[in-house]
Formats: structure tokens, C-alpha cells, sequence
């Protein structure tokens, strides 16, 4: 299990945050009435609630690959150098 | 009835299968389609392209439900085509080599029977939230969806019996998700697909007999991606699937372009003398799941294939509990 723990937590915390971000989008961005929802064409509000939510999961994708990056070299830099006696 | 067939199917595909796996070998074997297994010391050489028994045996035993049974046979005319697709593309990857920015374009087109059947739903059903509705946006994610879970199915093959052991752990999480969401289609559908890819992972387990090339690992990528978008299980999906979006993720961002293994700049992975796997320690190196699991140090190559299969598993725990809140939501 050496050096694969984290790898779980990173799982669960990518996991946790994908059903926390769900309900954020679906529950919050796309079903709020917005103040200009009624002078804006809806095909505009529409796009405009689709890249929001678009920007978050892209968000949301890039702390998934800088968290999993951090923990890679984090591990890499805790193991003994090639030929040192531990 | 409808479960006593598809128990049937699926043994029909296991056993068929099971049975054509040494034959596709052979004839593989006897036309020099063979890769050599790098992560062995003795560098064996093992028949490529061997997947194509799974498709076979898929599309018998989808073939073999819809004969007795007509209640879903738009379904499965769709998800058949698509992986026929999948494997076609695979094919001649595997013969000719396609470019690293052509093969996930071409998987796109695995879509096409879904769309044009109408096979979707676009009101997807989401944890906590109930069913949403898409009906601009879903079409469009078909196609990307297919690619996505090919491509990343295609790049989780790094040690022996690494595809096809996940994929029959997501298979598994997915068939226990319909199940519980009552997603008949996707009942039959993930069971249908389960046989034979265990099938195939008798032989391509440690140390590996066969090889699945694109043509399996494309397929079975594709089956998974039709299968969720199908049973209307896009979540589940995702989640089931964690650990084989991590790796693919991370190698593009590492890369910072598509490749193809053979253009590799440096392998994540070197083997010892021992014939231990361990991390490539040089920094230009790809960032694979298989380079951070060899990160902490050197492991046997089915120990790094056992990690895989737990870490797939964890997440195929959380894809059943997010079947369940899914279940509380649409209640």
C-alpha cells in the first residue's frame, strides 16, 4: 500500500467534490432565475448558464490533475535516492 | 424471463469467448501479429489483436437475446453498431497505425448509431438533483462521451490483465446501478458485455497469454460509453471509471499533446534487473496511474495490476453509492 494511500483520498475528495459540484451547477446555476432572464433572449441565458457550468467543471478538472500532480511528486521526493542506504 | 435470458447471454458470450480466445491467438500467432510484453525480463512475445474474440463474443450473445427478445433491439442495434465501429477503427489502428490526433477523432463516429437511432435520453438523472434536462447540450456530448471512454480504456492497459480486470470491475458496478435504478436495458446490456470480457481476462491476467490490441481495448472502451449513455447511467459512469480518466488525464496534461506509445518520449516505467517495475525517475517522463502507484517504489508487475484492480474497485463502490443517491433523488 506504500505510496498508494493518497490515491484514495484523491479519489473520494474528486468524488465528494463532483456530487457537491453537480448540485451546484444542476441545482443552483441552471435552475436560478437570474435578474436579466427576463429582457434576455432565453437561447443567451441558456449559453451563458452552459459555460458557466462548463467553466466550473473544467475547474474542477484542474484542481483533480494539480492535486494529483502534488501528490506524485510529493512521493517521488520521500523515497530514498537510487543507491542511499536506508 | 427477462433475467434468466440474460444470464444466458452473458454464459453464451463467456463461454464463446472462452473458447475462441486460443483460436484468434493462434491465428494471430501464425500471421505475426504479436507485441512483445516490455515489463518481462525475457522480453516475450505474446499474440496481438487477440480482443477481437470479445467483440465476437458480444455481438453473438447480443445477437442471441435479440432473436428471443424484440423489447430492446433499437438498444442493442445501436450499442452493436457502435462497438462494430470501435473495433473496425481499432482494427486498423492495430494494422496500419493511426495518428495520434486521428484515433480519437475517428472514435467519435461510434456515436453515430446512438444519435441516429435516437438511442439517448437527454433528461439525464443526477445524484441529489433528479432528472435534468439537456436537450441542446446531450447530442453534442454524445460523441465526445464515446471518445473520452475509449481513448481512456485504450491508455489503461499498462501491465498484464490491466483493461480487461477493470473493465469487468466497472462492468460489475454498472450492472449492480441498473439494477438498483431499474435500467432493464442496461441490466441486459452490462451483463452481455461482462461475459466475455472475463472471458478474456482468464487469459490476458498475469502473466499474460494474449493481448487485446486497440481493437479489444477500443471496443470494450466504447461498450462502456454506450452502455452509460444508453442506460441513461452518465454519472455512474464517470465515477465507475475515475481511476482510467485520472491516468488518461494525467498523461495528456503531462504530454502536453496526444501521442501514441510508440512515440513516446520517455516510458513512466522502467524495468529492474530483479524484474521489478519501478517509477521513471526522469522528470520529462509521462505522469501515468501506474508511474504514481511505482512512486513510493519498485513493485512486482501483478502487484501493480492488483493496486489497479483495488482502486478501480474503490471507485466502483462509490459509483454503487452514487447509484443509491441517485435512487433517493428520483424517488
Amino acid at each position: 500500500m506504500r505510496g498508494v494511500t493518497g490515491l484514495y483520498a484523491i479519489l473520494l475528495l474528486v468524488w465528494s467534490s463532483m456530487m457537491l459540484g453537480l448540485c451546484v451547477v444542476f441545482g443552483v446555476i441552471l435552475a436560478a432565475r437570474v435578474p436579466f432572464d427576463e429582457t434576455t433572449p432565453p437561447g443567451l441565458v441558456g449559453a451563458f448558464r452552459v459555460i458557466l457550468g462548463a467553466a466550473l467543471g473544467i475547474l474542477w478538472l484542474y484542481s483533480w490533475k494539480r492535486l494529483t500532480d502534488a501528490y506524485f511528486r510529493r512521493v517521488i521526493r520521500s523515497r530514498p535516492k537510487e543507491g542511499e542506504v536506508t | 424471463m427477462q433475467m434468466e435470458l440474460t444470464a444466458a447471454g452473458s454464459a453464451a458470450g463467456f463461454a464463446l469467448t472462452l473458447l475462441l480466445v486460443p483460436k484468434v491467438a493462434a491465428y494471430m500467432q501464425r500471421k505475426g501479429m504479436v507485441g512483445v510484453d516490455v515489463h518481462k525480463l525475457g522480453r516475450p512475445e505474446v499474440p496481438e489483436m487477440v480482443g477481437l474474440a470479445i467483440v465476437l463474443g458480444l455481438v453473438a450473445s447480443v445477437a442471441l437475446v435479440t432473436v428471443v427478445c424484440r423489447t430492446y433491439a433499437t438498444e442493442f442495434l445501436a450499442f452493436t453498431s457502435a462497438v462494430l465501429i470501435a473495433a473496425a477503427i481499432g482494427a486498423v489502428d492495430d494494422l496500419k497505425g493511426l495518428g495520434p490526433k486521428t484515433k480519437p477523432l475517428l472514435m467519435t463516429l461510434s456515436s453515430v448509431p446512438i444519435l441516429l437511432l435516437g438511442t439517448y435520453n437527454p433528461h439525464p438523472v443526477l445524484p441529489f438533483v433528479g432528472a435534468t434536462r439537456l436537450t441542446i447540450v446531450y447530442p453534442l456530448l454524445v460523441p465526445l462521451a464515446m471518445a473520452v471512454t475509449a481513448n481512456a480504456m485504450n491508455m489503461a492497459d499498462p501491465v498484464n490483465g490491466a483493461m480487461s480486470g477493470t473493465s469487468a470491475i466497472i462492468l460489475a458496478a454498472l450492472l449492480v446501478a441498473s439494477l438498483l435504478l431499474g435500467r432493464d436495458n442496461a441490466v441486459v446490456l452490462s451483463a452481455l458485455t461482462l461475459g466475455p470480457v472475463l472471458a478474456f481476462f482468464w487469459y490476458n491476467r498475469y502473466p499474460s497469454r494474449v493481448f487485446s490490441g486497440d481493437v479489444g481495448s477500443l471496443s470494450v472502451g466504447t461498450a462502456l460509453g454506450a452502455l452509460v449513455v444508453i442506460g441513461q447511467l452518465e454519472v455512474v459512469g464517470i465515477v465507475a471509471m475515475m481511476p482510467q480518466i485520472m491516468n488518461a488525464f494525467c498523461i495528456l496534461s503531462s504530454a502536453g499533446r496526444l501521442f501514441e506509445h510508440s512515440t513516446m518520449p520517455d516510458r513512466p516505467v522502467r524495468l529492474l534487473p530483479d524484474g521489478r517495475l519501478d517509477a521513471n525517475l526522469k522528470p520529462e517522463a509521462p505522469i501515468t496511474l501506474t508511474r504514481i502507484i511505482l512512486a513510493g517504489g519498485p513493485k512486482r508487475e501483478y502487484e501493480v495490476a492488483h493496486e489497479l484492480f483495488r482502486l478501480t474497485l474503490f471507485s466502483a463502490l462509490l459509483a454503487v453509492l452514487t447509484a443509491l443517491a441517485m435512487w433517493g433523488s428520483s424517488r
